[in-house]
């Protein structure tokens, strides 16, 4: 399993292809399918959303050693990111977005329908030892606490006002910031007194403990996975995202936080 | 002087390592919305605070970067070089190291303590804070090397003359430090205009409060790429602006 | 009227100098460039750092801050503020004592008509011609009312029409002012002193009445500053034994036996070269030399010896080199003085 920074990736890809070029024209016109079997990587390229990044590389360990001569590299970032760079042209196999909107913008580019994977719910996010005593969504009403959250125009922050919403909570953030991370950062570092994010994102941090919101089961967020028609790898592709659904990987993303499809 | 011809190729492609990225958002730009893109609610507010926040640290960095460049220049031996390079640092620093600086000083859990710190987190001073300690290298910098070719003759002219030294400072050295000044000013306004990391990781980002323009470039990016880059056109024409302006040829000596 | 007394050491100049002016007084500090008239200057107005400078004005201690001390600096570059009207140049000083804007600006342009200046006060200093700036310079020199008022080669950049009337202007404001003038042109110390102090590498090597420095040299540094060349020797009855068996008749004089000089015109002073002169036949007591070096000043070049000098026609000089055997003629009849066994000729 190989994981590359999301701007080197355009990068990774090129480098990838001129080395199979070097190989399969290689020692003096031998062909390149003599070569002993597993001698040589095949690459499957995963676009995942940043909340995948741990557990993912472990599901993809998995694959790994299911599929010999394969080799996983995922790229995370934020969904939207991804969607973006996709949009741009940048060549994957998988992607894996941490909502259905984000799915849906990319959905000229996908083969056959997406397949939900995992679903992630909203918490409360305060810094360790909940210096401010926060017991619920409603004390983020309060304007004396500090509240942060995600921009409404991304997918936690579409999420989190789809719950204060269903909560009727007004929230009075001090800040929206554009992705989860931010969010994380602020309250860890004490500057937020409460933030809301995903249980897996607590789950994965330091410094911060979570406050349940009553509810938050009514806003699930589903992570579907799908196939690019842009793929190289179609059949792997379509192997690994079935992958995702079964029991290995599901009971990898269950200890991660994550909710079952 | 010209140069050898082989030059030539080396600074088209120079060129077009600039123009190009400069083209491509043009490019992206749709004419037909600009105007109501950038004049959109979201926008105007961004841009207003954008505006209001440069301006504030632009004169901040006058009153603070000034004394300054005047400390730095009246320094002699090791602490100077010393001084200089920690003072100069942020020009260089990766801005969300500034920004994880300030927090460490200014946040809640600062140095300044839980009451100061409270006070200035996600509020617009938090911004101009961080506008500020990006920005003012360039007062400084301008300000010092500007001392530094002056002789000080005019000064001691004007000790001569009876004047104490706060008029010698206002009437002498400050008048002829003028353009100097200009240009330092406007690169730490362009620098403020700018200022993203610091702001994004110390200040936060709220529509009226903290939400500068870049950081409005860069929440909507991917929701709506057609007001990014009609933002990102406005500041790409600011700094072009500025540029052109910091650095025009000027009259008489400096 | 304020007199000023000031001892100036800067080591690392190598200048160590003790000037005097009396109340009211001009001296002019005469010495060639280099010599450490201008440092002199500066350490007494209180601009050179390092500088061990005492300073008594009417015998008390001035203060060390530039601002009390009140001496004013006329510098040779003018300095002139340039983002200053000519006007504000002028009412600076005036406004740093406190004066009111209107009343600086008003005493500014009074020091303006006096320096012929009428009517440019709203010029920038960028937008004047040297004379004019030089004017500019003086008047805000003394519209600060200074104590004491230093010159620092006034006239020097000036083309000769321009020095002239600069020197005549200056010479009508200085007076009953205190004032002490560096030049490296006998013609200032003649026009400006009331007393001359001449400068050689960093030292005051004679000092005294404008007067008796000028036309009475004691030294042969001081005589060539004053545009003269020094002949010493001994009184002989009515004549001044210049070398063993060369004696001149001079008028006046000590009595015989004490040393003695006079002070001659390098253009008073014959040459006659390679071949040596007909002894008896000019009326000149003829002195051997050989040609140290050639100076040429506008028509004339001074041919200097070991001892004299002497002023030729420009044209006539072809045939003289340094080493040429030179004989100098010294004229007869010239006024002879003591020469002060304190001040050895240097």
């Amino acid at each position: 399993m190989r994981r590359v920074a999301a701007g080197s990736l355009a990068v990774a890809a090129a480098v990838a292809a001129v080395s199979v070029t070097a190989c399969s024209g290689g020692s003096g016109g031998e062909p390149a399918a003599s070569l002993a079997p597993g001698s040589e990587d095949t690459t499957l390229w995963v676009l995942a959303a940043a909340s995948l990044t741990d557990v993912l590389d472990e599901v993809a360990t998995g694959f790994e050693a299911e599929h010999p001569g394969v080799d996983v590299v995922g790229n995370y970032a934020g969904s939207t990111d991804l969607a973006a760079q996709l949009l741009e042209g940048a060549p994957a196999d998988v992607f894996v977005s941490a909502d259905e909107a984000t799915m849906d913008k990319v959905a000229s580019l996908i083969e056959g329908a997406p397949t939900v994977v995992a679903t992630n719910t909203l918490t409360i996010v305060v810094p360790e030892g909940n210096p401010a005593g926060v017991t619920g969504l409603a004390d983020l009403a309060d304007d004396a606490l500090v509240t942060v959250v995600c921009a409404p125009q991304v997918p936690c922050g579409a999420a989190t006002a789809a719950v204060a919403e269903d909560a009727g909570v007004a929230l009075s953030p001090a800040s929206e910031e554009q992705n989860v991370t931010d969010v994380l950062g602020k309250v860890s570092a004490g500057q937020a007194d409460a933030g809301i994010v995903y249980v897996t994102d607590v789950a994965r941090a330091t410094g911060v403990e979570a406050v349940p919101i009553a509810g938050a089961d009514e806003a699930v967020n589903r992570y579907p996975a799908a196939v690019l028609s842009g793929a190289a790898q179609p059949a792997l592709a379509e192997e690994f995202v079935d992958y995702l659904g079964g029991p290995e990987a599901q009971a990898l993303l269950a200890a991660a936080g994550f909710g079952a499809p | 002087m010209t140069g050898p011809r082989w030059l030539a190729p080396l600074a088209a492609l120079g060129g077009l390592l600039v123009l190009l990225p400069l083209a491509g958002l043009i490019a992206r730009v749709e004419w037909t919305d600009l105007w109501s893109l950038v004049t959109s609610e979201a926008s105007l507010t961004a841009l207003g605070l954008s505006l209001r926040t440069s301006v504030v640290a632009t004169v901040a960095t006058l009153v603070l970067g000034v004394p300054l460049g005047f400390v730095l220049h009246g320094m002699r031996g090791p602490l100077r070089g010393l001084l200089r390079a920690v003072v100069l640092a942020p020009l260089v620093l990766p801005p969300v190291v500034g920004g994880l600086a300030l927090l460490y000083a200014f946040g809640r859990r600062g140095l300044l303590g839980e009451e100061l710190g409270g006070s200035v987190a996600f509020t617009t001073l938090a911004v101009v804070i961080a506008q500020t300690f990006v920005a003012m290298p360039f007062m400084v910098v301008s300000v010092e090397s500007a001392l530094a070719a002056r002789s000080g003759r005019h000064e001691a002219i004007a000790g001569t003359l009876g004047a104490s030294r706060t008029r010698v400072l206002t009437r002498v050295t400050l008048p002829a430090l003028g353009p100097a000044l200009a240009t330092g000013a406007v690169l730490a306004f362009a620098r403020a205009l700018g200022e993203f990391g610091a702001t994004l990781t110390f200040a936060g980002s709220l529509e009226g409060v903290t939400r500068t323009a870049p950081l409005e470039i860069y929440l909507v990016r991917e929701t709506d790429p057609a007001a990014a880059a009609a933002l990102s056109l406005v500041l790409v024409a600011v700094a072009i602006g500025v540029v052109a302006l910091a650095y025009r040829p000027l009259r008489g000596a400096a | 009227m304020t007199a000023l007394e000031a001892r100036v050491r800067v080591p690392a100049r190598g200048v160590d100098a003790t000037v005097e002016v009396a109340a009211g007084g001009t001296l002019v500090l005469l010495g060639p460039n280099g010599s450490g008239k201008s440092t002199v200057l500066e350490a007494v107005a209180g601009m050179v750092p390092g500088a061990d400078v005492r300073v008594t004005l009417d015998g008390v201690d001035a203060p060390r801050a530039p601002r009390d001390r009140r001496i004013g600096l006329l510098s040779q570059d003018d300095a002139l503020f340039p983002t200053m009207s000519v006007r504000d140049n002028v009412a600076f000083g005036p406004r740093s004592a406190g004066a009111s804007r209107a009343a600086a600006r008003a005493e500014a342009d009074a020091w303006l008509a006096r320096v012929g200046l009428d009517g440019l006060g709203d010029r920038r200093p960028g937008a004047l011609s040297g004379g004019q700036a030089r004017r500019v310079a003086i008047a805000r020199a003394l519209a600060a009312a200074p104590r004491v008022l230093l010159l620092d080669e006034p006239f020097a950049g000036l083309d000769v029409v321009v020095a002239s009337e600069v020197r005549g202007l200056v010479a009508g404001l200085l007076a009953g002012v205190t004032a002490v003038v560096t030049t490296h042109d006998a013609l200032d110390a003649y026009a400006l002193a009331d007393t001359v102090a001449v400068m050689d590498s960093g030292a005051v090597v004679e000092a005294g009445e404008a007067v008796e420095v000028l036309t009475r040299p004691r030294t042969r540094f001081a005589a060539r500053m004053g545009g003269r060349v020094l002949v010493e020797g001994t009184m002989r009855g009515g004549a001044l034994e210049i070398a063993a068996g060369v004696r001149v008749p001079v008028s006046g004089g000590p009595g015989a036996g004490v040393p003695a000089a006079v002070a001659a015109h390098p253009g008073a002073v014959a040459l006659a070269w390679s071949e040596p002169p007909e002894s008896r036949a000019s009326g000149s007591a003829w002195v051997a030399d050989a040609v140290r070096g050639l100076e040429p000043r506008g028509d004339v070049v001074r041919v200097h010896g070991a001892l004299l000098a002497a002023d030729v026609p420009v044209e006539v000089v072809g045939g003289i080199a340094a080493g040429t055997p030179a004989w100098f003629g010294v004229p007869r009849g010239l006024e002879a003085y003591a020469l002060t066994a304190g001040a050895p000729a240097r």
